[in-house]
């Protein structure tokens, strides 16, 4: 492992662990702030949804990465936060209750299932959390009275006490300011006991036992809090996408958020942020690869879905830890020159595979 | 009168309330007129020969020296057939490219989505591709379509066989906002012609087989079927019917109109069946002289032979085209508008259905045309059929 020399209680405990980057998380933080003085309404919308899916991602990352559990049906989540706050500001709720109302019953519902799957393990667990997606797709389509069925549910204005929010600088500073907020809450969080339990149950189940902690409790909790966190972006995501259809949080989207994740560079919160300028550009790339590919390959249905997989199983094999473990070589790499060993990174601590209670 | 003025002057209203001046778009010599389309995704097959189509009659018209020299400047965007992606281009369309109006948006929810961004900015949205009432309805000023509604074909359809004495329908629908919109037909018809509602049925979009469905269908008395279904289920069902020996017919709307339907299974498949269409797919080979102009024009420049949704781009295109013209060399979106609204009895090239717009009706379509597959080729049963 790369080891940090320690000359300070603090260190332990600081949010960032050198000052390169307090550096750069400062001058990302300026740069987001400066935004809307330079570019126009159009990139002002697309940066608040890449601020959005950085909070949907930093959700997954509470589970996939800290946590250790994968869950394939994320974007359910990320329907149910969107629907709720939709709803409520439809029967002319402020604003300020129907976001965090949509987060609560995202978080609850995640621990319901957290409560169903936190026994379960491996392709169990992904299976399960893949027919929860569908069932909330189906759920939300066969309700018509209430979320407008498939013909799709148009998204009130943010408004309350007066205040209207409209697209535009307001909206992104709120986005910012709430992404913000939560990437600090995690960050904390992960400093936390509970925190660190989840990085014990996700690294040795066996010994989190040992220790005394309650297995099947902390699993529940993060679910909950990783789906709070995405229910708080759907209800965001909501007002940027302005009408809301069953389909737009199907399979496709859950497995979006995981690409996501899993590209960024799994257990760090930087990677959610490297994963969400991965999936940004990835349409882009997708439509320049179409362009080059011969007509009968780019013109196949589906497609995207098999760079989505390909891309994942790639990284999974070749770059577990991600952009953001990459980035990290590369920095290292520059720093060490020219002594930069490989073995750097190669992980110590090996557990046993067999390592299971049932 | 008054009222007239006053919606006009409420429209203007609400493009300077959007901070954007009603001639977002326009100059002395061009006009730019935006489109989300689905290129790549599941509806391609739609989003591609209707974009084409549109951008070959704007090129024929800025050849000819544009409309009140002014050069149409055409800009697709594409949505995947994806709604947010939807959004997410529109907003660039509206912010980035400031177009005057969007036309043909591919998809009901897409330009569902799509208005929500370009009411409030007073931008016209344009006969969309998609036969959802949800487009003219409620009324608003803005508000475009080229064809009459799935729901309104299905009561002009039932009304059809209700004279030939139908009384007991049955409904099949698939689970989405065109099925439900086929349900909401249903149920208005029922009521309108006093028929009676013997079963309703609804199956996923991804459902392949229909045996249950069919045996369930076949156990009523119910002597005529609705089909709110689209392509491959469209097929399956009637098949799986037919083969049970129900001998009843089924009627569907304009999303199954497509030479691979009527052709399916060496044409034996579905044979027989009756869709209620606002637009009529020709015979590109045997039509008349520009007919038969369009389909060359189209495979010289594209590469591949027209289609149905070809012949629909070209006609909102077309009738955009009139809108400008009609408007005057003053263009603003209130005279775009009126210029749309006047423009009555407009029968396109391909011999469809005529198409009406007025003050008070924004949905172009004033007939429909019933279909039936007779040896595996669409054949008009009926040619005004109105609602």
């Amino acid at each position: 492992m790369q080891v940090i020399f320690k000359t300070d209680y603090d260190q332990d405990i600081n949010y960032m662990v050198n000052r390169g980057e307090r550096i750069r998380i400062l001058l990302a933080l300026a740069l987001a702030l400066g935004a809307p003085l330079v570019v126009g309404g159009y990139f002002l919308s697309e940066l608040s949804i890449f601020l959005v899916y950085i909070l949907a991602g930093l959700g997954l990352m509470v589970l996939v990465g800290f946590t250790g559990m994968v869950s394939f049906g994320h974007a359910a989540f990320l329907g149910i936060g969107a629907y709720t706050n939709s709803v409520l500001l439809g029967y002319g709720v402020p604003f300020f209750i129907t976001l965090p109302a949509g987060a609560l019953l995202a978080g609850l519902i995640g621990a319901a299932l957290g409560r169903a799957a936190s026994k379960m393990h491996g392709f169990y667990m992904a299976i399960a959390t893949l027919a929860f997606a569908i069932v909330v797709e189906t759920g939300i389509g066969a309700w018509e009275h209430v979320t407008g069925g498939h013909m799709g549910l148009s998204v009130p204005s943010m408004a309350g006490l007066g205040l209207a929010i409209n697209a535009g600088p307001m909206q992104y500073y709120l986005i910012l300011a709430i992404v913000v907020f939560c990437i600090w809450g995690v960050a904390n969080l992960m400093r936390s006991p509970t925190g660190r339990a989840f990085i014990a149950v996700r690294d040795s189940e066996t010994s989190a036992r040992s220790l005394g902690l309650n297995i099947a409790r902390t699993r529940i909790m993060a679910f909950f809090i990783s789906a709070m966190l995405t229910g708080l972006a759907g209800g965001l995501l909501s007002h940027l996408m302005f009408y809301l259809s069953p389909e737009s949080f199907g399979v496709n989207e859950s497995l979006k958020l995981l690409l996501m994740v899993i590209v960024g560079g799994l257990g760090t919160i930087t990677g959610a942020i490297f994963g969400a300028v991965f999936v940004s550009i990835l349409p882009n790339l997708i439509s320049l690869l179409q362009g080059i590919l011969p007509q009968s390959i780019a013109q196949t249905a589906g497609l995207e879905q098999f760079l989505f997989g390909a891309i994942i199983a790639g990284f999974i094999i070749f770059e577990p830890e991600g952009l953001y473990g990459r980035w990290r070589k590369l920095r290292l790499f520059l720093e060490t020159f020219p002594y930069y060993k490989k073995a750097t990174f190669t992980r110590q601590k090996k557990y046993l595979k067999t390592e299971r209670f049932r | 009168m008054t009222n007239k003025l006053l919606t006009y002057t409420a429209a203007t209203l609400i493009a300077a309330a959007g901070g954007v001046s009603a001639q977002q778009g326009v100059t002395e010599d061009s006009v730019k007129i935006g489109m989300h389309a689905d290129l790549s995704g599941p509806l391609a097959i739609w989003g591609v020969p209707a974009s084409n189509a549109v951008r070959m009659r704007f090129d024929q018209a800025n050849a000819a020296g544009g409309v009140h020299g002014r050069q149409i400047e055409f800009i697709v965007e594409d949505t995947k057939y994806e709604v947010p992606m939807a959004a997410r281009v529109t907003n660039k369309l509206v912010q980035r490219e400031e177009i005057f109006a969007m036309l043909m948006g591919t998809g009901t929810s897409q330009s569902q989505a799509a208005m929500k961004i370009l009411d409030p900015k007073g931008i016209p949205n344009l006969f969309p591709l998609t036969g959802a009432a949800s487009m003219t309805e409620p009324f608003n000023k803005l508000h475009f379509s080229q064809f009459a509604s799935y729901r309104d074909g299905v009561i002009a359809s039932l009304g059809h066989f209700a004279e030939q004495g139908v009384k007991k329908i049955c409904v099949q629908s698939v689970a989405n906002d065109y099925g439900e919109e086929m349900n909401e037909g249903v149920s208005l018809a029922v009521e309108n012609e006093n028929l009676e509602l013997v079963y309703k049925g609804a199956h996923k979009v991804t459902e392949v087989d229909f045996a249950g469905v069919a045996t369930a269908i076949k156990n009523t008395d119910c002597e005529l079927l609705v089909m709110g279904t689209t392509i491959k289920d469209t097929i399956t069902l009637y098949a799986t019917l037919r083969q049970l020996g129900w001998d009843k017919p089924m009627v569907g709307s304009m999303v199954p109109y497509t030479p691979i339907v009527a052709g399916a299974g060496d044409s034996k498949l579905t044979d027989g069946l009756y869709l209620a269409s606002s637009v009529l797919a020709v015979d590109f080979d045997s039509g008349n002289e520009a007919v038969q102009k369009f389909a060359a024009d189209y495979e010289t420049a594209y590469g591949e032979p027209a289609t149905l949704q070809a012949q629909m781009g070209w006609v909102a295109a077309d009738l955009t085209v009139k809108g400008l013209k009609n408007a005057g060399p003053d263009l603003t979106t209130g005279s775009l508008i009126e210029g749309i609204e006047q423009i009555s009895e407009y029968n396109d090239i391909f011999g469809g259905p005529s198409l009406s717009f007025g003050p008070d009706k924004h949905a172009g379509g004033d007939a429909f045309v019933l279909l039936q597959n007779q040896g595996g080729e669409w054949v008009v049963v009926e040619n005004d059929l109105e609602y």
